[in-house]
């Protein structure tokens, strides 16, 4: 069964049309990597899929209920969103807004404290622990507002549905820190955990996503696995610019090189 | 190196606790008869448990303690109401007066003082205002909240302008009622709205515990939902914060609070504001810290200015609101100065 399945969904937020007939599931321990020109959609999809943004057609369901029936306090123990920006102007200390991604959970203070000192390690954040937030650069604070993502679905022993939504979550990283955060998405997907990502980075996310689905002015245009969808037909197509796709010596992963 | 950023909550936490009762102590010696601390105590020792005959237990108990008190609960309840409007507002800058309730209370009392000084006088005039401050301020937020609230829920940056609009209205009928007041009832509404305390009883007490209690007990129960909507209102919502019930459970609760408080000792600028902030810097912005430690602290402020209100200038009564500002400010303003060491921009 899949953790999320999104059934000929159409939603207009503010009363405009911007998401037009998508219909996907994603299963768990699946990544799927959303990519699209700015404004396609991306952002609303992931806000969609989190509950922030009501369906206006069609149905989504959660671990096979329909979302209309989740309570927001309940979601918030399988779902995790990492928005695209995050405005945080009081001053937290890092510890302190990592913590507040096990704020859904009542799994006592032990477990908490070991998922935190687990996940600052993870993402090389355990240095930041006791300075504030608003004192830190962006890319300090981006693997911060990850942590506290990371947090909000980190379980291991738990079977039941975990979804995970990225907004560029790569966003402000250097080359070794986007590295390293993926490859704890990566890690967190092989627990069963379903994730969700929107990069423009078709690389990285060609490397590590199973599944890719490619939106252009809301709608779905192809999905299907990052070898079949990243070719130059879509790239005209959809992002209006000539590439050439190579096969990555070592792993083989598509590389996609702008002409 | 990075510096570390200890929460110093328990050392902030046992001063409060040690201060306010010793800043009551004072409050309840100082006065036109100053009585030594332990004649004090023996005084209200009396009124409590004895006869109460001696007149010291005479002022000490039905003067200085009811005024103490009410000042300590209207204080705390500020404080607190200030903390948790930051917090929803996500803006260090908000206080209770923000969502209305302070100018539409002072636009009641204004009414009622009008009609009191034409109709009645005396105790039920008193009354007639602290009804009428009250109800004013409740209508107010009412108007703000159901202008802000659509099909898709209530939208805090609209009741931020809507509070500010409600705000002038008010005021500007205010205005329009002190233009064409006589002298003595111009007096009467200015004074009533620089604040004081010199109304105590254990009437007002009572009203002032009535409401106190529920709202120092109920704010602090949104403590978890303000830590998570300083992140942003989506991300509150993604932690599980049922954003409608939450905005409505505050908005209520401190129009309420500050509502009563205004009713019983007119409008006290600054304590909302300043108090969270200074705890703030001190105990850091978890919320579950910072609500009771502003109830603490803006007790604290609120029996010592209201302590130096009646013997700065002794036998006159400054208004306690002109006091608070005196203390906070310069304390406020070197604690602004070192902002950037607290993480404040």
């Amino acid at each position: 069964m899949s953790v999320i399945s999104i059934n000929n969904v159409s939603a207009a937020p503010w009363g405009k049309p911007l998401l037009e007939s998508i219909n996907f599931g994603i299963e768990g321990g699946e990544i799927l990597g959303i990519i699209g020109p700015n404004g396609a959609g991306k952002s609303s999809l992931l806000h969609l899929m989190a509950g922030g943004v009501n369906p206006t057609e069609g149905g989504i369901t959660l671990a096979g209920v329909e979302t209309a029936n989740w309570k927001t306090a309940d979601r918030a123990r399988s779902v995790a969103m990492l928005p695209q920006q995050s405005t945080l102007n009081f001053p937290y200390r890092v510890d302190e807004v990592i913590q507040l991604g096990r704020s859904p959970h009542a799994t006592g203070a032990q477990t908490d404290q070991e998922i935190l000192q687990e996940l600052m390690q993870l993402t090389d954040t355990l240095s930041l622990a006791e300075r504030l937030y608003t004192q830190l650069s962006g890319g300090e604070r981006q693997r911060v507002q990850l942590a506290r993502v990371l947090a909000q679905v980190w379980r291991k022993e738990d079977a039941s549905a975990r979804l995970l939504l990225l907004d560029e979550p790569s966003n402000g990283l250097d080359l070794a820190h986007q590295k390293l955060v993926l490859s704890v998405v990566k890690q967190l997907a092989e627990t069963g955990c379903a994730v969700a990502l929107v990069m423009h980075d078709f690389n990285l996310l060609g490397a590590m996503a199973d599944n890719i689905v490619v939106l252009n002015e809301g709608k779905q245009v192809r999905l299907g696995s990052p070898e079949a969808v990243l070719s130059p037909e879509i790239f005209a197509d959809v992002f209006q610019v000539d590439v050439d796709i190579f096969s990555h010596p070592g792993s083989g992963t598509p590389l996609v090189v702008q002409r | 190196m990075s510096p570390a950023n200890p929460r110093n909550t328990g050392v902030v936490f046992s001063a409060l606790l040690l201060l306010l009762p010793a800043a009551m102590l004072l409050a309840i010696c100082s006065g036109a008869a100053e009585l030594p601390a332990g004649e004090a105590l023996t005084a209200l020792a009396s009124f409590l448990f004895g006869d109460g005959g001696s007149q010291a237990s005479v002022i000490v108990g039905k003067i200085r303690l009811p005024r103490v008190i009410l000042a300590a609960v209207v204080g705390a309840i500020l404080a607190t109401a200030g903390a948790a409007m930051q917090g929803l507002f996500r803006n260090p800058l908000a206080d209770p007066s923000l969502i209305g309730v302070t100018a539409g209370s002072s636009l009641g009392a204004s009414i009622a003082i009008v009609i009191s000084g034409s109709v009645i006088s005396g105790i039920s005039g008193v009354s007639l205002v602290s009804a009428g401050a009250f109800v004013g301020g409740l209508i107010a937020v009412i108007v703000v909240f159901r202008l802000a609230t659509s099909s898709t829920g209530t939208s805090v940056p609209t009741m931020l302008l809507a509070g500010i609009a409600i705000t002038a209205l008010a005021g500007a009928l205010t205005n329009v009622l002190e233009f064409y007041s006589d002298n003595a009832t111009l007096r009467r509404i200015t004074l009533w709205r620089m604040g004081g305390l010199d109304g105590a009883n254990y009437q007002r007490v009572m009203v002032a515990c009535i409401v106190g209690i529920p709202v120092l007990l109920g704010l602090p129960r949104y403590a978890n939902a303000l830590n998570a909507l300083l992140l942003g209102e989506s991300e509150a919502r993604y932690l599980g914060v049922d954003l409608a019930r939450v905005k409505t459970g505050l908005i209520v609760i401190v129009a309420f609070g500050v509502g009563a408080s205004v009713a019983l000792a007119g409008t006290i600028a600054f304590v909302g504001l300043v108090v969270p902030h200074i705890m703030r810097m001190t105990v850091g912005p978890d919320h579950r810290a910072l609500l009771p430690a502003s109830a603490l602290a803006g007790a604290l402020l609120l029996v010592m200015a209201d302590t130096v209100a009646r013997t700065a200038l002794a036998p006159t009564e400054l208004p306690v609101g002109v006091v608070t500002a005196l203390i906070g400010v310069p304390f406020f303003i070197s604690l602004l100065r070192q902002r950037g060491q607290y993480g404040m921009q």
